[in-house]
């Protein structure tokens, strides 16, 4: 394994696709993206390589079947964060683009964004629900 | 985003289509080439986002998991609702048929 490298995520992974351009401009200066944590995201020192990235929203984790499926097709997975899963995929020998129906693409990110407005309801009920105990042991 | 009636999506409807006959993911993305005559070449992000979303409208089932595989199949639902997405589409063609004199 190459040496890892630390960067400071500058932009959010809902960038979509300013991210995975970001992942293929380090790919051709031989950082290869390894993992993602809430703040930095890693790289792996390598040999400079034309690399597509595309981030995908997976809402439950994938079965073996589903990743073999995206391996047969070029798509391997790089790091996942929460509902994020990205993959790489090899310039040259790229096969199929990992969404063909930006419609269908659209409905996991309606999903996606239900799933954080249900999280911002539930955060506002335990801060509403705080706020009226500190006011009462007052 | 749950079915809730015509019209489909282009993957949803041929995916539907190409799953009369049950069949399991990467299988599955030929059948729909096949079906399609090779104008659908389906990204395994697109077939896997349908099935999930198949799957919880109910309009397809998973009929065999052998832990390795599953095999898909569509219901009595989605056979239903292959049909009127069908009639929507013969309809629109029959409706644009002048065209074919204008053009």
């Amino acid at each position: 394994m190459g040496k890892l490298v630390k960067r400071l995520m500058l932009d959010n992974i809902y960038a979509i696709g300013r991210n995975e351009s970001w992942f293929s401009d380090m790919a051709k200066n031989g950082l290869h993206l390894k993992k993602i944590g809430c703040f930095f995201i890693y790289f792996e020192k390598g040999k400079p390589k034309e690399t597509n990235y595309r981030i995908d929203i997976i809402m439950k984790k994938p079965s073996q079947e589903q990743m073999d499926v995206y391996h047969d097709c070029g798509w391997d997975i790089v790091a996942n964060h929460e509902s994020f899963y990205i993959f790489s995929a090899d310039k040259k020998s790229f096969i199929a683009e990992l969404h063909t129906d930006p419609i269908e693409q659209g409905f996991s990110l309606s999903d996606l964004n239900k799933r954080l407005k249900n999280n911002l309801i539930i955060i506002s009920i335990a801060m509403f629900h705080q706020s009226l105990e500190c006011i009462r042991t007052k | 985003m749950s079915f809730t009636g015509s019209p489909m999506t282009e993957a949803m409807y041929y995916i539907l289509l190409a799953l009369m006959n049950p069949n399991h993911g990467y299988q599955l993305m030929g059948a729909i080439e096949q079906v399609s005559n090779g104008r659908i070449k389906m990204g395994p992000g697109t077939l896997y986002g349908v099935l999930t979303r198949l799957q919880k409208d109910e309009l397809i089932v998973i009929l065999n998991d052998d832990g390795r595989r599953k095999t898909y199949a569509v219901t009595e639902d989605g056979r239903s609702a292959l049909k009127v997405e069908y009639k929507r589409l013969k309809d629109m063609i029959q409706d644009g048929i002048s065209l074919e004199e204008r053009l």
